[in-house]
């Protein structure tokens, strides 16, 4: 039987990925869509060849609703979509404020309900890798993580938030899918953590195009040294570096199935198994997962809270601009 | 001050020239609708359209822009700049910056500095020399086409950065025994060249410029210089790039392996002549994909394609030789590149 999926927003996301992922999923049927701008809602209609639907509706007929609206809209419309039988699928970056995810997770297991977030690079075949080796200790704990993801952004959103939303800058937009990957290969997605805050340096206030973080994360196995550097306007070295006692190793923040392994005297390269024909085919491997396999705990919104509050944290830092 | 206009400001080399001369100049810039971002710090006026700049009288033009995306819409693309070029370009300077490659990847065409024929090539190779020509036709009364070589240095995306991500990674990055020209230019004497063509006076007329100050420089070289900074050492295999030098071994290529609709597809968008691996490649289902490794069809390292155009470039046996306007002296040295190449690698994360 098809699974109905209905899908809050209509822009470039979904135009792009969703389109394409939802065009090859077998069992599951965009139903409704939804947007504030009429045109895109009705260009993805004729896609799907769905129904236009208000809010309340999209949630309460469809079994998953998809919300892939700019991040400051997530709240409002995840906690209208709990008062519904529908499972929620948030796509990235969660919430925009730690206080806030805590809130929705508190309704959503009072009401024994499921929300996901849509976070596709943990799928990554370099992701799945080092994440197991990480897990194995075969080069000892965990000292620091480096983080680079920079390029000159050429990513034409329909609404234009990247330069108006104070949630559109490089932090919540590549720095949520960065950062998390750095998380969720170290386990540091599932600790309980505490973060502070060393510097933050941004090119402008949010939404800024650039910025570079330090800070630490501690737990109660230890502390670990964060540093971040973003940016739209640059290319950067595009890799995530983890500094362990033995050897550091090294991922690429695009797509993957090699990782390197730097030791005092060798470097080796390693490959997954699996790969991706393209980066759809990854994101659409997401939604299979989720939607087909029922294969969701490494999405499921407890996953995010540490994520959301050092964005949060970082995005509000004051530094001289 | 002088008033130059820059079309396609946002690109690399135009932002390291909007970067250096900001305050030597009064600056203008076209850009596409992303590409504001990229400048915000500079001091140019940026402009989508050309309504607001009617106005202006420029002294220069810099036409850094070339069409990508789609090839189908190649020559719609390459007609939208050049009307760009055209509206302000009465009776100024035009700086029209190309490349190396209209004289073919592996540069096996002549290499003058003279006017290339439009002929069938890689898009990009087309839309490059259908520029320079469509400049010349225009008959600018002063233009200055640029003929730039491998562009080296800090934030050069397609072969700095490219090299040493291969290179970290220990990616195939030399064909043995087959180190080819790296036929390089460094991106900061770009930009004072560039500089110089502004500030010196010419007669009206066509000028050809190629600039490769370290052509003579093998790949070999630039790739162990990476590797020593790296502590690694470089992979190098045995293999030979792809090249067709025919239409004929594209179309046997094609027939041999891809249904007709694929032929068809590649013949309407890609291009008349060469098709590469990598377009087919994307163009496969998965499981056909998979069958040709087994069948050898595709070279087999760790399911990564080997990138023939990569190859091609990097065991180039031509040099790409400057001829410059001698009165231009180089600012950098190559030691000075080598610092500032490694300064920069480390300052952006490697």
């Amino acid at each position: 039987m098809c699974k109905k999926i209905g899908i809050i927003g209509c822009g470039a996301v979904t135009q792009n990925n969703y389109v394409y992922a939802f065009q090859r999923l077998r069992h599951v049927k965009v139903g409704y869509v939804s947007d504030i701008d009429k045109k895109n809602a009705i260009k993805v209609k004729n896609i799907f060849n769905c129904e236009i639907s208000n809010y309340p509706d999209l949630f309460k007929n469809s079994e998953y609703a998809i919300i892939a609206t700019p991040p400051g809209t997530h709240f409002d419309l995840i906690k209208e979509g709990l008062n519904y039988n529908c499972k929620i699928i948030c796509e990235k970056p969660f919430l925009t404020k730690y206080e806030e995810a805590i809130e929705i997770i508190k309704v959503a297991t009072a009401l024994n309900k499921k929300i996901f977030v849509a976070h596709f690079r943990r799928l990554y075949p370099s992701v799945e890798l080092i994440k197991k080796l990480i897990e194995m200790q075969i080069f000892g704990k965990i000292l620091a993580i480096e983080i680079s993801e920079g390029g000159v952004f050429k990513w034409a959103t329909k609404s234009g938030y990247e330069n108006t939303n104070i949630f559109g800058g490089v932090l919540y937009d590549t720095g949520s899918h960065a950062i998390d990957m750095a998380l969720y290969v170290t386990g540091l997605d599932r600790s309980k953590i505490d973060i502070s805050i060393i510097n933050v340096y941004k090119d402008k206030k949010e939404p800024s195009h650039e910025i570079k973080a330090n800070f630490i994360i501690s737990t109660k196995v230890g502390e670990y040294k964060f540093r971040i550097d973003l940016s739209r306007k640059q290319i950067l070295s595009n890799q995530i570096k983890i500094k362990l006692q033995n050897a550091t190793l090294v991922l690429k923040t695009e797509m993957s199935n090699q990782i390197s392994i730097f030791s005092s005297n060798k470097n080796i390269s390693l490959f997954a198994e699996r790969s991706y024909k393209n980066i759809l085919d990854c994101f659409t491997h997401q939604y299979h997962k989720i939607l087909v396999q029922n294969d969701h705990l490494i999405f499921e919104a407890e996953r995010f809270l540490n994520l959301t509050s050092i964005l949060e944290k970082i995005s509000k830092y004051e530094c001289n601009l | 001050m002088k008033n130059i206009l820059i079309i396609g400001a946002a690109s690399y080399v135009a932002k390291e020239f909007i970067k250096a001369n900001q305050n030597k100049y009064n600056l203008f810039g076209k850009i596409n609708n992303v590409g504001a971002l990229v400048l915000n710090e500079y001091k140019i006026k940026v402009f989508k359209t050309f309504n607001e700049l009617t106005e202006i009288d420029f002294d220069i033009i810099i036409n850094f822009a070339y069409p990508s995306g789609d090839p189908i819409d190649l020559h719609k693309k390459n007609i939208e700049i050049f009307a760009d070029i055209k509206r302000q370009s009465t009776d100024c300077k035009v700086i029209h910056i190309s490349s190396l490659a209209v004289f073919g990847m592996k540069l096996e065409k002549d290499i003058k500095p003279e006017q290339v024929k439009n002929r069938f090539d890689y898009p990009y190779v087309r839309g490059k020399i259908e520029m320079e020509n469509l400049l010349i036709d225009a008959k600018i009364k002063e233009l200055h086409i640029v003929r730039l070589g491998n562009v080296w240095g800090p934030g050069s995306e397609f072969w700095t950065y490219t090299l040493a991500k291969k290179i970290l990674f220990n990616e195939p990055v030399l064909i043995n025994s087959l180190s080819g020209f790296s036929n390089v230019t460094y991106i900061e004497n770009i930009i004072s060249y560039i500089d110089f063509l502004i500030s010196f006076e010419y007669k009206p007329r066509i000028y050809y410029h190629h600039l490769s100050e370290f052509s003579y420089i093998k790949w070999e070289y630039w790739v162990q210089n990476l590797c020593n900074l790296f502590n690694t050492t470089p992979n190098m295999i045995d293999y030979t790039p792809y090249y067709a030098s025919t239409i004929l071994d594209d179309l046997k290529l094609i027939c041999s392996k891809i249904s007709p609709k694929y032929i068809f597809k590649n013949l309407l968008n890609e291009r008349f002549v060469w098709v590469t691996k990598t377009f087919i490649r994307k163009a496969i289902p998965e499981i056909f994909y998979n069958k040709s490794i087994d069948n050898n069809f595709f070279p087999k390292y760790n399911h990564e394609l080997i990138d023939d155009n990569f190859f091609n470039v990097l065991t180039c046996e031509r040099e790409f030789k400057s001829v410059i306007d001698e009165r231009w002296a180089n600012l950098f040295t190559l030691d000075e590149v080598n610092k500032k190449t490694a300064a920069w690698l480390k300052q952006v994360g490697f």
